[in-house]
């Protein structure tokens, strides 16, 4: 057995949860190999040190704090009011989202209509700049503008 | 009494059966929840609510399963939810950490080995601390309340080769956390 295998076999291995054949293969290795042996060893000091943590005892009143509070319930009858609460939940997720969709729309139809477009282009034309030196690029690019106009 | 009579006479309507079974786990569910939630006022909150959904669960209960190992399913969920709610709270206030450790009754043969041990289970304490939640709850089944891993995969529902990985895992953090937190100091 390699280390890589006897490694992940230890943890299994304190916990006496690992079967007759792996536990042979496993200590035919550990006597073997001081690495594994010492991994070993300090999965042992560290279950030793949990065996001394403490155990808490509950509170003095607190059975009586239960019984308290079982015997204070109401009721318990089937009801369909958590799934009437669950579906509301998605509807009105659904609704905010519808809305939001729909206000953006209309807001951008407010902002940006149609025969604004062409104030928009104009805009960003070459045109607006100083004049272009004929054997420029930006001349280039007007003359092949113009064209297909 | 066995769980199962307590359970019978509970579903036939007597109450006190279950006060019963209350006496018999208290004592395993609040360690538990004090290990997962350190902070005791919601460990015994916790432990509290586990005991009241295991009560308005009990007349539906069927032994597929022992009833520990449903209570314990029950305590560990629980925890896990009241970490999620109320952890704003436990950054406002300090935890008791140092109540865990004044609380443990020494058996060391003498002061030096006592303070020795004190401060292993302190450096333990908050290498626990560190661990995911995922860990945190395989490792304080396994090693403080000594649940076997089918037993454990059964309370997380998971599979027990989930359950080797995780303590195996855990185990390796721990070491990794203990280490890193000594060197601190």
């Amino acid at each position: 057995m390699r280390c890589s295998r006897a490694v992940k076999y230890l943890s299994s291995y304190i916990d006496s949860e690992l079967g007759a054949k792996e536990v042979a293969l496993l200590e035919s290795h550990l006597a073997q190999c001081d690495r594994c042996e010492r991994e070993l060893e300090q999965m042992r000091q560290l279950q030793g040190l949990f065996r001394q943590a403490p155990k808490f005892s509950a509170p003095p009143v607190f059975r009586a704090k239960v019984m308290e509070r079982v015997n204070n319930q109401p009721a318990r009858g089937f009801s369909l009011f958590p799934v009437f609460i669950r579906f509301a939940e998605a509807g009105v997720f659904v609704l905010a989202i519808t809305a939001g969709i729909m206000s953006g729309g209309m807001l951008i139809n407010a902002f940006a209509p149609h025969h604004k477009g062409d104030q928009v282009i104009a805009s960003l034309s070459l045109e607006t700049f100083d004049a272009l030196p004929p054997d420029s690029l930006g001349r280039a690019y007007l003359a092949m503008t113009e064209v297909r106009r | 009494m066995d769980d199962i009579s307590f359970i019978e006479n509970f579903k036939k309507g007597d109450t006190s059966a279950f006060g019963s079974l209350v006496e018999k786990y208290q004592d395993r569910i609040y360690t538990l929840c004090r290990y997962m939630l350190e902070n005791q006022d919601d460990a015994n909150d916790a432990a509290q609510d586990t005991f009241v959904k295991a009560f308005q669960g009990l007349k539906a209960f069927t032994p597929t399963s022992s009833f520990y190992t449903w209570l314990y399913r029950i305590a560990v969920n629980t925890c896990l939810d009241h970490k999620r709610k109320f952890s704003f709270r436990s950054l406002l206030f300090s935890t008791d950490n140092e109540t865990h450790i004044d609380s443990f009754p020494s058996q060391a043969p003498s002061p030096e080995s006592a303070y020795a041990t004190k401060q292993s289970m302190q450096v333990l304490q908050a290498a626990l601390k560190r661990l995911s939640e995922k860990y945190r709850v395989v490792i304080v089944l396994n090693e403080l309340e000594g649940l076997s891993y089918e037993e454990i995969a059964e309370i997380l529902d998971v599979s027990v080769g989930t359950v080797k990985s995780r303590i195996s895992r855990a185990r390796a953090e721990l070491h990794k956390n203990m280490k890193k937190i000594t060197e601190q100091k």
